[in-house]
């Protein structure tokens, strides 16, 4: 069931939030030891959290739709006394002092932790093969991925073991994974949500998103965790965005552009076919389909990769063996603290990303590299803004190919990058875009179709894309053969 | 493009055993090919949100963590501070 109706269910008083919690973690120890989505499992906390909801409620308290609902948290958010690793032999042993600012929100709206999910290493990856504590299956298909980084987080949903669940998105980590294991994945606009907690990768493109099983669920939990905080100097100081009214938008007339750089060779023909057809089933409802170009869409990649990296390199800096974390056992001075540390703690992609990051923005490099990149960015970015003033949104498929394989990218890291070409250019530009299925490949792998918005269009993305979930009659989430 | 993986390697603080170098060296050729395609485009001086610039706080002291709090993650502490090498002699 939906967490919307699972949240009535609770309010008409059908079903109580320990029975809800309690089916969940029936599931999990039915099916977890396949899957592998989570690293930490809360469960007698859980239940307390579910059992002081149930009471509240039977006392007479008006809750919040989200209380008593089951949700599980990517582990790069911080949750207070609940360990989170970042899947890194770094933070193994750490348990959070503070609350994110999403966690916060979430647990006094009244929201019960399931536990903290698998992910690739510090958000460094696209398959969640990066992990140095766990690994994680796609539930459609065991010997494939669930894509990367919150893989953990679109498994347990797509296998039944979460309601709701947070992810993170730097360069499509939450679309991605959402994408290879047919669940609903938004990335907001920058600064719509709080970073203030979340583990940081790349603080210009870094965002907490929404992963659900329907656009509904997704669109409630974007509610509850955004708005300013003071906490975040790059939270967005804006007015809260309006509930998703269905009755208000209108797909006739809508402009949907579609870039005809996001559907070139690299793409795979089935998962071209697919959302080339989702266009169509919105064209015959009234939409105006129209093809665009981005020029620049190709050179993303390679900016992305630049700026995040050197941004990366500059936050795991913070990593040394000093005040929290992992410590090297043995060392003879300060600096062989540090080397040894980070060495032993960090694992080959995040080594990989940090030495790529100190290189582009070292002396002799940085002009070629970096300050290149950023000119880049702002040239993506402008290309959007002006592909927004003859489009209202633009379509595109998630990712290039449905899911692969474990271990078939792992030898070449250039091949996994390549996963990501059609969502980095949102996280370049800052801009909302959602993942919603749209389709089986022939071998029953779920593929992804991408929706990207103005800045701080999420109402708008949420609309179609629960048009868009009408026409198919309902997303169909939870995987078969478990 | 030439590059020194030991040396990036030294300013990242990170140790390269032989067999690591080589290897992370023939990685790093092949992703520095990808983004040294990057083109020169000109200045663009457009800010990503030019309406919402970043503000910063008040420089204002209020309550944050406890000590306690902080120092329960350390890897060795004592008398409520952070043991580490020494570092002048």
């Amino acid at each position: 069931m939906s967490a919307a109706a699972l949240s009535l269910a609770m309010r008409r008083g059908e079903v109580s939030s320990a029975e809800i919690t309690k089916s969940v973690f029936s599931r999990i120890h039915a099916v977890e030891d396949r899957i592998g989505a989570y690293l930490t499992l809360c469960e007698e906390r859980a239940m307390e959290q579910a059992f002081s909801i149930d009471a509240r409620r039977a006392g007479g308290e008006e809750l919040l739709p989200l209380a008593g609902i089951p949700i599980a948290i990517k582990d790069n958010i911080c949750t207070k006394g609940v360990r989170t690793t970042c899947a890194s032999k770094m933070l193994a042993h750490f348990v959070p002092p503070y609350d994110a600012t999403v966690a916060e929100k979430l647990f006094a709206a009244g929201a019960v932790l399931i536990g903290k999910t698998n992910m690739d290493e510090f958000a460094m990856g696209s398959s969640c093969e990066n992990s140095a504590l766990g690994h994680t299956g796609n539930p459609h298909d065991l010997t494939r991925v669930p894509g990367g980084s919150s893989g953990g987080s679109a498994a347990a949903l797509a296998a039944g073991e979460a309601v709701l669940a947070l992810g993170s998105d730097t360069g499509g980590s939450v679309r991605q994974p959402a994408s290879f294991c047919g669940v609903v994945g938004l990335k907001p606009t920058y600064g719509a949500v709080s970073r203030y907690g979340l583990v940081a990768f790349a603080s210009s493109f870094d965002q907490i998103g929404p992963l659900a099983r329907t656009v509904g669920d997704a669109a409630m939990l974007f509610h509850a965790i955004c708005g300013f905080d003071p906490r975040d100097a790059t939270s967005a100081r804006r007015k809260d965005p309006d509930g998703l009214n269905p009755s208000d938008g209108d797909i006739r007339g809508l402009r949907v552009g579609l870039p005809r750089e996001y559907f070139g060779a690299g793409v795979a023909d089935e998962v071209r076919a697919a959302v080339l057809s989702s266009a169509e089933k919105l064209r015959a409802e009234g939409a105006i389909i129209r093809e665009i170009s981005l020029p620049s869409t190709d050179a993303a990649l390679a900016a992305y990769y630049v700026i995040a990296c050197a941004e990366a390199s500059s936050n795991l800096a913070r990593f040394d063996g000093v005040k929290y974390g992992y410590r090297a056992a043995r060392f003879e001075n300060l600096i062989d603290l540090y080397e040894t540390t980070r060495s032993e703690g960090f694992g080959d992609e995040v080594k990989r990303r940090i030495m790529l990051g100190t290189m582009v923005l070292s002396t002799g490099y940085a002009d070629a590299f970096y300050r290149r990149a950023r000119r880049m960015q702002r040239r993506i970015a402008s290309e959007f803004a002006e592909a927004f003033s003859a489009c209202d949104l633009l379509l595109t498929p998630t990712a290039p190919t449905t899911a692969f394989h474990i271990g078939e990218k792992t030898d070449d890291p250039l091949r996994m990058y390549a996963a990501d070409i059609c969502t980095v250019t949102a996280n370049l530009a800052g801009l909302p875009a959602i993942s919603v299925p749209c389709g089986e490949s022939g071998s029953g792998m779920p593929i992804g179709i991408q929706l990207i918005g103005p800045r701080f269009s999420e109402q708008l993305l949420f609309f179609v894309a629960s048009y868009f979930e009408k026409l198919s009659g309902g997303f169909k989430c939870i995987a078969g053969g478990l | 493009m030439e590059f020194d993986i030991r040396r990036i390697a030294k300013l990242a603080l990170l140790r390269l055993d032989d067999a690591q170098a080589e290897r992370f060296a023939a990685q790093m050729a092949d992703i520095l090919e990808m983004v040294g395609k990057l083109p020169e485009v000109g200045d663009e001086a457009m800010d990503l949100d030019p309406a919402h610039p970043m503000l910063l706080r008040e420089d204002e002291i209020f309550p944050s963590l406890s000590r306690e709090d902080i120092l329960r993650n350390a890897p060795q502490t004592e008398a409520g501070c952070f043991v580490v090498p020494r570092v002048v002699d």
